[in-house]
């Protein structure tokens, strides 16, 4: 039986960026330590820059190339994941990236859940090459729909207020 | 809200048209209409705003079926009325532009 490696190829990743992140940080603090700057600045943004490295790579988006593990959700959750077989590489549900779910919650709730779970369906059903062009698209999106799913819920919740009593 | 007619409007509209009782969901409206999600989402979104067009999520379990639930969009009655006297007036060239016709040397 083959051992096991040590790292996973995202944990590798993470440390490959990582590390070269830390020791130029700290390599830098180094430098200005003998410019009187003041160390406890610079550690914390030492600590901040290593941090959004890690995170970055962490939340790196799988369906753009990282591959991640094919596994289904055993918790009832209402997706499966990883089942893209003809595109090569597991799509990473939308809703579980922060960034799209950030992008969701600028929306009103109930819009933001529908345009994440819509576009979820979506990319799930495309190939990886569609599925650049596709992000892309629903990027470039996001401004007109924000002005448009905002317009539509503030007329919705303004609408009662005018209406005649019968 | 207004709903402007733009083409690619037109072309959802279109394709929704092609067979007013079937219902289409997201990939299949892109790839009738040649747009991108992105375009064509919201002008879905916009098409449900006005009443045009009714949507729904389908029934299904995704883990059994293997892919998540899609949403399946087609026109209300009002809706394929409206979609048809847009689509045919679109067709038909505006008075400008037949007047612009008439004035350039050779068209008459």
């Amino acid at each position: 039986m083959l051992p096991r490696p040590p790292f996973s190829p995202r944990q590798k990743k993470v440390i490959l960026v990582t590390l070269p992140t830390a020791s130029c940080c700290f390599g830098a603090i180094d430098l200005l330590l003998g410019a009187g700057v003041n160390a406890l600045t610079l550690l914390a943004l030492a600590g901040m820059v290593t941090m959004s490295a890690g995170f970055a790579i962490i939340g790196w988006p799988a369906g753009d190339g990282l591959p991640v593990r094919v596994r289904d959700r055993r918790d009832g959750g209402s997706l499966g994941r990883g089942l893209d077989r003809d595109a090569g590489r597991a799509p990473r549900q939308v809703g579980e990236r922060p960034v799209w779910r950030a992008v969701a919650r600028l929306m009103p709730p109930a819009a933001g859940r529908r345009w994440l779970a819509e576009m979820d369906s979506l990319l799930f059903e495309i190939t990886a090459e569609q599925r650049r062009n596709a992000v892309h698209s629903y990027l470039l999106s996001v401004p007109r729909l924000l002005v448009m799913t905002w317009a539509s819920e503030l007329s919705r919740r303004a609408r009662p207020r005018f209406r005649r009593p019968r | 809200m207004v709903l402007r007619l733009t083409v690619q409007v037109l072309l959802v509209l279109q394709a929704l048209l092609r067979e007013p009782g079937r219902e289409l969901y997201g990939l299949e409206v892109c790839e009738e209409t040649g747009l991108l999600p992105g375009t064509a989402y919201p002008i879905l979104l916009r098409l449900e705003d006005q009443g045009w067009v009714t949507s729904r999520w389908e029934d299904v379990d995704p883990r059994a079926e293997k892919r998540p639930a899609r949403r399946y969009y087609r026109l209300t009655a009002g809706g394929a009325a409206q979609a048809s006297a847009a689509v045919t007036s679109a067709r038909r060239p505006s008075s400008a532009a037949l007047r612009r016709l008439a004035r350039e040397p050779g068209t008459t």
